[in-house]
């Protein structure tokens, strides 16, 4: 199981790189700019109240801490989001369809442990993409904090950005079970990045709306803080346990539904030969 | 090494047992109440033409799909419970081989090694990619389809495993290494190992199996010994005369005449040959053709009514 696992680890050293990369641009564009912008921001106040900045969740842009969150804390978890969708769905529905799955499942292997290294492989990509997006916004922040004056702890960035991975962790989660439940790669990744952006939107927007509000906890986001105050009251354990329990209830399901499943494409549950009675 | 006598002592071990074996894809058959054995130290020609339910019984066997009635084993362990132990000792080669595109062969190797747990066996792995004539340092997608096939035949015989299961394994590959890969099916049967050789072919199938087991529609037809199966083989050839011969004159036993245009005659020959060619003789032959027979047409030819 180790050695698949590390060959699983290796194929994914391009999407780290590629993905870590991009996360850093979006970073240095975004916060590297804040001292040009950092006098303009007043300006944008009314810009703010607009309902489509609401659903993005942009709330403050007046400080620095409400600045990296409405970027940084806001976008990355629906950046690298999408990486963690596209892993989901590629690791078993993917592979599916390209055909090297039943190489794999034809070695000494059994599923869970094909499942189990697949989605460790994501979950350590995840955090690299994520710890080196952290490593440039300290950085980033470090050389801001010598053009303007910013009150920010290093500390309270860092976990602000990696208390991102449970919620990624449930996201790569969600498109496993989709991907091993859906008989195209297709129709996964259809799913899941539609269900992505509803849970997304619908976290800002439920928000908005008071009827709406008391069903915010419904969404994933919900319990990410990608607030200003993020950077001051440090991790929230309870969400990140709320996570943690999600992506293990939807990892344990695509187990199960790998370990019944046939290995073929195309064909939905219905048409799936049936396990003896 | 007589091939018939070479592994009687060993051939008293079934290796792989199906019973009732029965896939369906929602209404559709893939194989019906399969019961098959295939014994330890013989090659085992799987036959049947595209569809007939070959590549289904032998994803069942390495549980890559769950059947709905019936039960398969091999080296008396359950496949579906005891899938991973049973695939320690297997080979596996897909009919439809697909490959890490980004990976060299050598890479590929090595997951393959890792996982089973043989990582270091380097010198048997570069004398099989020797065999077939296999650079393993390239990556896969610079690969032409006949190499990428090679890469699988390594593959699959690289951990000298107990049981090899062989969908189609000369696919695509060109005549030289076709028979390199025959050859190390035959050796892996002198060595008392089994092989479950699935092919359409019928001239390969008989170049190295013992056995054969014929299956049509997802049902298993027949299982035969290959000397059995080629005695009822037939040839059709076309003959030309030097003028209109008399088709009474080849009214002989295991001679069909199938069809006739003008000095052109083409029969079926179920027999011995001399008979038939003396009276061809006779009539003024010209020139004569021997015509492909595919497997196909063996099929409707002796199980034709056997609905």
């Amino acid at each position: 199981m180790w050695s698949f696992f590390l060959h699983e680890l290796r194929s994914k050293r391009g999407a780290l790189l590629g993905w870590s990369l991009g996360m850093c641009g979006f970073v240095l564009l975004y916060v590297g700019l804040y001292p040009s912008f950092a006098e303009q921001v007043p300006g944008f106040k009314d810009l703010l109240d607009l309902p489509i900045y609401q659903a993005l969740g942009v709330s403050t842009m007046s400080t620095f801490p409400g600045w990296l969150s409405s970027t940084v804390l806001n976008f990355m978890p629906i950046i690298v989001g999408v990486y963690a969708l596209i892993a989901g769905t590629g690791t078993l529905a993917g592979e599916e369809e390209r055909g090297t799955l039943e190489n794999i499942v034809a070695l000494p292997l059994s599923r869970w442990q094909i499942v189990t290294s697949k989605f460790l492989a994501i979950l350590v990509t995840l955090t690299g993409i994520l710890v080196l997006t952290a490593l440039v916004t300290l950085s980033v922040t470090a050389w801001v904090k010598t053009q303007i004056d910013v009150n920010l702890v290093y500390g309270a960035i860092w976990w602000a950005i990696i208390a991102a991975l449970p919620l990624l962790g449930s996201l790569a989660a969600a498109a496993l079970l989709l991907g091993a439940f859906l008989p195209t790669r297709g129709a996964a990744s259809g799913v899941s990045i539609f269900m992505l952006i509803a849970s997304y939107l619908s976290n800002n927007l439920f928000g908005q709306i008071e009827n709406l509000r008391n069903y915010r906890f419904l969404s994933p986001f919900y319990y990410f803080n990608s607030s200003a105050t993020a950077f001051t009251e440090g991790v929230a354990w309870g969400d990140v346990a709320a996570l943690l329990a999600l992506t293990l209830v939807l990892f344990a399901l695509a187990l199960l539904s790998f370990q019944r499943r046939d290995l073929m494409t195309h064909r939905w549950f219905w048409d799936r030969p049936r396990p003896v009675q | 090494m007589n091939r018939t006598t070479a592994n009687e002592m060993s051939m008293t071990e079934a290796i792989i047992t199906t019973e009732d074996l029965t896939v369906y894809y929602g209404k559709q058959r893939g194989i019906d109440g399969v019961d098959l054995q295939v014994q330890k130290g013989e090659v085992f020609g799987f036959l049947g033409p595209n569809g007939a339910g070959k590549t289904t019984t032998q994803r069942v066997l390495l549980d890559l799909i769950r059947p709905i009635r019936g039960r398969a084993e091999i080296f008396g362990l359950d496949c579906q419970t005891e899938g991973a132990a049973i695939r320690e000792r297997v080979g596996y080669l897909p009919g439809e081989l697909s490959l890490y595109e980004n990976m060299t062969a050598h890479e590929y190797f090595d997951l393959i090694g890792g996982v089973r747990g043989r990582v270091n066996d380097r010198a048997y792995r570069r004398q099989l990619c020797e065999q077939l004539d296999l650079d393993p340092t390239r990556r896969m997608c610079a690969y032409s389809r006949r190499n990428k096939q090679k890469v699988g035949v390594v593959a699959a015989f690289l951990s000298e495993p107990d049981l090899l299961i062989l969908d189609e394994p000369t696919t695509s590959l060109d005549p030289l290494v076709q028979r390199r890969v025959l050859e190390l099916v035959r050796a892996v049967r002198d060595e008392g190992r089994t092989v479950f050789f699935s092919s359409h072919v019928l001239s390969e199938v008989q170049a190295v199996c013992d056995r054969v087991g014929i299956i049509r529609e997802g049902r298993l037809v027949t299982t035969e010994r290959i000397d059995a199966l080629t005695e009822r083989n037939f040839r059709r050839v076309r003959m030309w005369f030097d003028q209109t011969p008399q088709p009474d004159a080849f009214k002989l036993e295991g001679v069909k005449l199938i069809e006739a245009h003008e000095n052109a005659l083409t029969f079926e020959v179920y027999d011995r040959m001399d008979r038939f060619l003396r009276a061809a003789v006779e009539q003024g032959l010209q020139d004569i053709e021997t015509l492909p027979v595919t497997l196909e047409e063996v099929f409707l030819a002796f199980y034709g009514g056997e609905e």
